[in-house]
C-alpha cells in the first residue's frame, strides 16, 4: 500500500488543488466586491451542485455533453492537432440527429436511437474532414479554418431551422423528434438521460483504448514524439488526419446525445460554448481521459451550483465560466508552481536528518 | 448589377469594417514575426471593447475610455507573455483561455456592474465623432473615401505605416524578424530575445484592445456581448495571407472588410437568406488561405525543380 502511494505521481493533483484554491480566492474577490460573503456563496454553490437529488441530476445533465466534447478534444490533441472546431462539429451532429429523429418514422427505439446517433457521428466527422483535408493536404492552418467553420456551422444550422427544416412560422425550430428517437430519461423530474451513462462508458473505453491497445500506443507516440513515430513506421500525418476525423465524430455524438436526450428539437438558440468548454475541461483533467471525465462531472456541478447562486443572490451565473477559465489558466501554467517541489525535498531531508540523528544517538 | 453594390458607401463601409481587422492583423504580425502564435487577440479585443465603454462611462471622456481599454490590453498581454514564456503554458491553450475569459468576464461584469444582459448602452458613454481631414476632404470622390472617419481609423493607418518603417528601416525591426527566424542564433548575436518577444506580445495586446475600443466607441457607442465576433481571428488570417508584412496584412484586411460590408448590404436583399450572405466573411478567409497555400506549394515545387535541373545540367 505504501509503495502504491509512493508510485503515484502526485504533481498533477497538487497543481490541480493549488489552481482550484487560487481560482476560488480570485472568485471571492469578485463576491466581496459585490457585497457577499464568499464562504456563504461557495457553500450555496456546493449545495446547488451536489446536495439533493434534483441538483445532482442537473449536474449530471450539464456534464454529459462536456464529457464527450472533452474526449473529442483529447483525441485530436493526442494525435497532434488542436481541434477548436468541436463547437461547429457538435452543431452539425445535433442538427443531423434532429433530422433523423423527426423524419424517419415508424422505427423501434432500439433502431431509431442508434441510427440517429450514427447520423450525428457521421455529420460531425464529415465536418471535421474539411479542416483535416485543408490541413494535411494543403497545409492550411487548422486553427483559423476551424474557427471560421464554427461560425459557418452556426449560420448554416440557423438557415436550416429558419427555412427548410422549420416546423411552423411561429418559431425558428425543427419539429420534435419522435418518441422512438428520444434517449430515455433517468428520472421524471430532470432532463438527465441515459446519455450520461453512455458518456461515462465511452470515457472509460477511451481510457482503455489509449492505455492498453496498439492504436492507443500509436496515437501516443505521434502526439508525444512525431519524429520518433516516423522512424518507427507510424505515419504522423495519417494518424493526425484520422485523429481529427474521430474527434469530429465524437463531437457530433455530443451534439446528438444533447439533442436526443435534452432538447428533442433543434432550436435556433442551441447552447453554445459546449465545444470550447470541452477544451478547457480536457485541460482541467490534465489531458487524461479519466481526468477529463472527473473534470466534466465537477464542472457540471459548478454550473448548476452557479445557477443556484444566480437565483438567490445577484451574482451572475457566469461565475462558473469565470472560475473554470481561471482554473485552466493556472493549471496550464505549470511553471507557476515550481517553488512547490523543492519544499517537499526540504521537508523530507529534514526528516531524514532527524532519523539519522536518532539512529546515531 | 455591379454598380448596385459597388458605390462610395460600400467603400467607406469596407474601410470601417476593415479597421479592427487591420489592427488585429498588426498584432498577429508582430507576434508572428517573433515566433509566437497569439490566438488571444480575439479576447483582448473583446476586453478592450468592454473596458473602453467602462472608461468612457465613468470618466466621461472618450480618450480616457481608450486609455482604460489599452490598459486592459496591456495587462492581458503581460499575462499571456508571462504564462507562456515563464510558466511554460501551452501557447494555443492560453490564447483560447484568454478568449474564454474575455467572453465570461464581460458578461459577468455587465450584469454585476450595470445590471444588464446582452448589451450596455447609456447616454453617459461618450463615443468618437467623425473627423474630416482638411484639404483632402474637398477632393472629389477621394475626399469621401479617405476622410470622414473616427480618429482610430486614421490611427490604424499611422500604425501600419510606422510598423512598415520600424520593420524594414530600424535595427529593432531587424531584430524582431531575426528572433522569429532563428531565436538561438539571435541570442548568440546579442539580441535580447526575451525582451523582443515581450515587446511583441505587448504591442499585440495594445493593437487588439485599440481595435476593441474602435468597435465599442468608434463604430457604435455601446458594448454588446461577444462584439469582437471573430475579428481577432480574421486578423490572424489576414496576417497569414499578407505574408507577415504590414502592407500585405492591411490589404488582406481590406478584402475581409469588403466581405463584411457586402454581407451587410446584401442582408437587406430578400432573395438570399441572410444566413447564407453572412457566411461570406467566414468562408472567404478559408478560401483565400487555401488558394494561397496551393500557390505557395506550386512555387516551392517549381523552385525545387529548377534547382534540381540546374544541378543536373551542372551549372
Amino acid at each position: 500500500m505504501k509503495e502504491f502511494i509512493n508510485n503515484i505521481n502526485w504533481r498533477p493533483f497538487i497543481i490541480i488543488f493549488l489552481s482550484l484554491l487560487l481560482s476560488l480566492l480570485i472568485g471571492s474577490i469578485f463576491m466581496i466586491s459585490s457585497g457577499y460573503n464568499p464562504l456563504n456563496v461557495y457553500l450555496m454553490m456546493f449545495q446547488g451542485a451536489f446536495i439533493g437529488k434534483i441538483n445532482i441530476m442537473n449536474s449530471l445533465k450539464n456534464a454529459t455533453p462536456l464529457i464527450f466534447t472533452s474526449m473529442a478534444v483529447l483525441i485530436a490533441f493526442r494525435t497532434g492537432t488542436f481541434n477548436i472546431g468541436v463547437e461547429g462539429q457538435l452543431f452539425m451532429g445535433a442538427i443531423a440527429a434532429a433530422w433523423a429523429g423527426f423524419s424517419l418514422e415508424g422505427l423501434p427505439s432500439i433502431i431509431h436511437i442508434p441510427l440517429s446517433l450514427l447520423f450525428a457521428i457521421i455529420a460531425g466527422a464529415l465536418y471535421a474532414m474539411i479542416p483535416a483535408i485543408l490541413k494535411f493536404k494543403f497545409n492550411v492552418n487548422e486553427i483559423i479554418t476551424t474557427i471560421m467553420l464554427n461560425s459557418i456551422a452556426f449560420l448554416f444550422t440557423s438557415y436550416l431551422v429558419n427555412y427548410p427544416l422549420r416546423e411552423s412560422p411561429m418559431a425558428p425550430q425543427t419539429p420534435k423528434v419522435f418518441e422512438s428517437a428520444r434517449l430515455p430519461r433517468l428520472t421524471d423530474s430532470s432532463q438527465v438521460s441515459v446519455g450520461i451513462i453512455i458518456a461515462v462508458i465511452f470515457a472509460v473505453i477511451f481510457w482503455f483504448v489509449f492505455k492498453k491497445t496498439t492504436f492507443g500506443f500509436r496515437t501516443r507516440v505521434v502526439g508525444e514524439a512525431s519524429s520518433f513515430a516516423e522512424f518507427s513506421g507510424i505515419s504522423p500525418v495519417r494518424t493526425a488526419f484520422y485523429g481529427m476525423l474521430i474527434s469530429g465524430a465524437v463531437a457530433g455524438l455530443a451534439g446528438g446525445v444533447e439533442l436526443l436526450g435534452v432538447h428533442y428539437r433543434f432550436v435556433e438558440l442551441f447552447p453554445t460554448g459546449l465545444g470550447f468548454n470541452g477544451i478547457l475541461i480536457a485541460w482541467l483533467g490534465k489531458g487524461t481521459p479519466l481526468g477529463a471525465l472527473f473534470a466534466a462531472l465537477f464542472y457540471g456541478g459548478i454550473q448548476s451550483g452557479a445557477m443556484t447562486v444566480d437565483w438567490i443572490t445577484s451574482i451572475p451565473r457566469q461565475l462558473s465560466d469565470t472560475l473554470l477559465v481561471l482554473m485552466v489558466f493556472f493549471i496550464a501554467a505549470e511553471g507557476m508552481f515550481d517553488w512547490v517541489w523543492p519544499l517537499k525535498k526540504k521537508f523530507l531531508n529534514k526528516k531524514d536528518q532527524k532519523a539519522g540523528v536518532e539512529k546515531n544517538a | 448589377m455591379l454598380s448596385k453594390f459597388i458605390d462610395i458607401a460600400i467603400i467607406q463601409g469596407t474601410i470601417r469594417m476593415a479597421t479592427p481587422i487591420m489592427l488585429a492583423a498588426m498584432g498577429a504580425m508582430v507576434t508572428g514575426l517573433s515566433g509566437i502564435i497569439n490566438i488571444g487577440l480575439e479576447g483582448m479585443m473583446l476586453l478592450g471593447a468592454f473596458f473602453a465603454v467602462v472608461g468612457s462611462y465613468y470618466f466621461g471622456s472618450v480618450w480616457l475610455g481608450v486609455a482604460v481599454a489599452l490598459l486592459s490590453g496591456l495587462i492581458m498581454a503581460l499575462l499571456f507573455a508571462i504564462f507562456t514564456m515563464k510558466f511554460r503554458a501551452h501557447i494555443i491553450l492560453i490564447g483560447i483561455t484568454i478568449n474564454a475569459f474575455a467572453l465570461a468576464i464581460t458578461v459577468y461584469f455587465l450584469r454585476d456592474w450595470f445590471n444588464v444582459a446582452g448589451a450596455f448602452s447609456d447616454n453617459a458613454i461618450v463615443g468618437f465623432n467623425t473627423v474630416k481631414i482638411p484639404i483632402i476632404k474637398s477632393i472629389p470622390i477621394l475626399g469621401d473615401i479617405l476622410s470622414g472617419y473616427t480618429p482610430i481609423v486614421y490611427l490604424s493607418w499611422l500604425i501600419i505605416i510606422s510598423m512598415h518603417i520600424i520593420l524594414y528601416k530600424t535595427p529593432l525591426g531587424r531584430h524582431l524578424r531575426a528572433v522569429g527566424e532563428n531565436a538561438e542564433a539571435s541570442e548568440t548575436l546579442g539580441i535580447k530575445v526575451k525582451g523582443i518577444k515581450y515587446l511583441a506580445v505587448i504591442l499585440s495586446g495594445i493593437f487588439s484592445s485599440l481595435a476593441g475600443a474602435y468597435l465599442s466607441l468608434g463604430q457604435l457607442t455601446m458594448f454588446t456581448e461577444n462584439m469582437s465576433a471573430n475579428r481577432g481571428f480574421l486578423g490572424l488570417a489576414a496576417n497569414i495571407f499578407g505574408m507577415g508584412t504590414p502592407i500585405g496584412g492591411a490589404l488582406a484586411s481590406l478584402i475581409f472588410g469588403f466581405a463584411d460590408s457586402l454581407a451587410m448590404r446584401l442582408q437587406g436583399w430578400e432573395t438570399i437568406p441572410s444566413q447564407i450572405v453572412l457566411m461570406i466573411p467566414s468562408a472567404l478567409p478559408i478560401l483565400i488561405l487555401l488558394i494561397f497555400s496551393v500557390r505557395k506549394k506550386k512555387e516551392l515545387k517549381n523552385f525545387k525543380e529548377e534547382n534540381i535541373s540546374k544541378l543536373l545540367s551542372g551549372k
